[in-house]
C-alpha cells in the first residue's frame, strides 16, 4: 500500500449543497451514512472528513485510470482521530485533522510501519497560497528534500498521474502524496 | 435533442465547477473532467446529478464510473436519453 493524502477547503466544499440526499446516495453506502454522526456532530463537517478519507485511501490503494469509485471505498469504523476505509480485502488507517478553514487526511499505515522501525521519516505540509498549486508543492518539496538529504529532487507522474519522486535522476525510494484544493496545497513525504 | 444540443448543454452544466477556465474555452471531447477542467472530485457527483435533472435520466453507479471525459460523459448521457 502507497501513501495517500487529500485536504479540502471547507468553503468550496460546501458552495453546493453537500447534504443533499440524492448526492449522498451517489457517494456513499446507507452503512456509511449511519456513521457520520460518530466522526463529527456538524454533519457539513463529518461529510467532508468522509468524503477525505475516501479520497486518500483511492490514492494510496488504487492504481489504474483514473475512475469515479467512490462507494468502492467504504466507512468501516470510526475511531479517535481516525477511520477505517475498507476496499477491496483491504483496511486502510485514515487520520484526520480539522481546521476552521480545511479538513486534512492521511494514510496512517506506512508512518506505523516505520515507526515500529523506530524512527518515522514523515513530513507533512500544509499551506494557503494564491501561486500556481503545482509549482508551489515543487518548489517547497523538493527544497525540503535538498536541505535534508541532499541532491536534486523532482516529482513525476507515473502514467497514471501517481506522483513519485527523483534524485539525482534516479527514481527515489521515498514516497510523496500530494493534494490541492484552491487556496490550500498538501502534501506528505515517505 | 441533437448530440449538438446534448453537448451545449452538457458545457453549461460543467462550467460551474470548473477549476481551469482556460483548459474550459479550448474544451474538446477528449478533456478529462479531473486533470484537465480540474473539477474537483467532490464536484463530480453535481455534475452527475445535474446531468440527472436537465435530461430527465437516471445515471447509475456503474455508467457514472465512466462519465470521466467530455466524450465519455455525452456517451453515458446519450445511451440513457435513448433508453427512455
Amino acid at each position: 500500500m502507497d501513501i495517500g493524502c487529500d485536504i479540502i477547503h471547507l468553503e468550496d466544499h460546501w458552495s453546493v449543497d453537500t447534504l443533499r440526499q440524492r448526492r449522498l446516495f451517489k457517494l456513499y453506502v446507507k452503512s456509511e451514512l449511519s456513521l457520520l454522526a460518530q466522526i463529527h456532530e456538524n454533519p457539513k463537517i463529518a461529510e467532508a472528513v468522509l468524503w477525505s478519507a475516501k479520497e486518500t485511501a483511492y490514492k494510496s490503494s488504487y492504481v489504474g485510470i483514473a475512475r469515479f469509485i467512490p462507494k468502492q471505498f467504504i466507512l468501516n469504523q470510526v475511531l479517535k482521530d481516525h477511520l477505517i476505509i475498507h476496499f477491496k480485502e483491504k483496511l486502510i488507517s485514515v487520520a484526520y485533522i480539522i481546521e476552521k478553514e480545511y479538513v486534512f487526511t492521511k494514510t496512517l499505515e506506512l508512518a506505523k510501519t516505520i515507526f515500529r522501525k523506530g524512527h518515522s521519516d514523515e513530513y507533512i505540509h500544509i499551506e494557503k497560497t494564491e501561486e500556481n498549486e503545482s509549482f508551489k508543492v515543487r518548489k517547497n518539496a523538493c527544497n525540503y528534500l535538498r536541505n535534508k538529504y541532499g541532491g536534486e529532487w523532482g516529482i513525476c507522474k507515473t502514467e497514471f498521474g501517481k506522483p513519485y519522486l527523483i534524485q539525482d535522476n534516479n527514481v527515489s525510494e521515498k514516497k510523496i502524496s500530494i493534494s490541492h484544493h484552491k487556496p490550500f496545497i498538501a502534501f506528505v513525504l515517505h | 435533442m441533437t448530440e449538438q444540443n446534448i453537448e451545449e448543454k452538457l458545457k453549461e452544466i460543467i462550467k460551474p465547477y470548473v477549476g481551469d477556465e482556460e483548459a474550459f474555452k479550448t474544451l474538446t471531447s477528449e478533456s478529462h473532467l479531473l486533470t484537465d477542467l480540474k473539477i474537483n472530485s467532490a464536484h463530480l457527483v453535481d455534475v452527475i446529478l445535474d446531468a440527472e435533472e436537465i435530461f430527465d435520466i437516471e445515471i447509475d453507479d456503474e455508467s457514472a464510473e465512466k462519465m470521466l471525459t467530455v466524450q465519455a460523459a455525452l456517451d453515458v448521457i446519450t445511451l440513457k436519453l435513448n433508453d427512455k
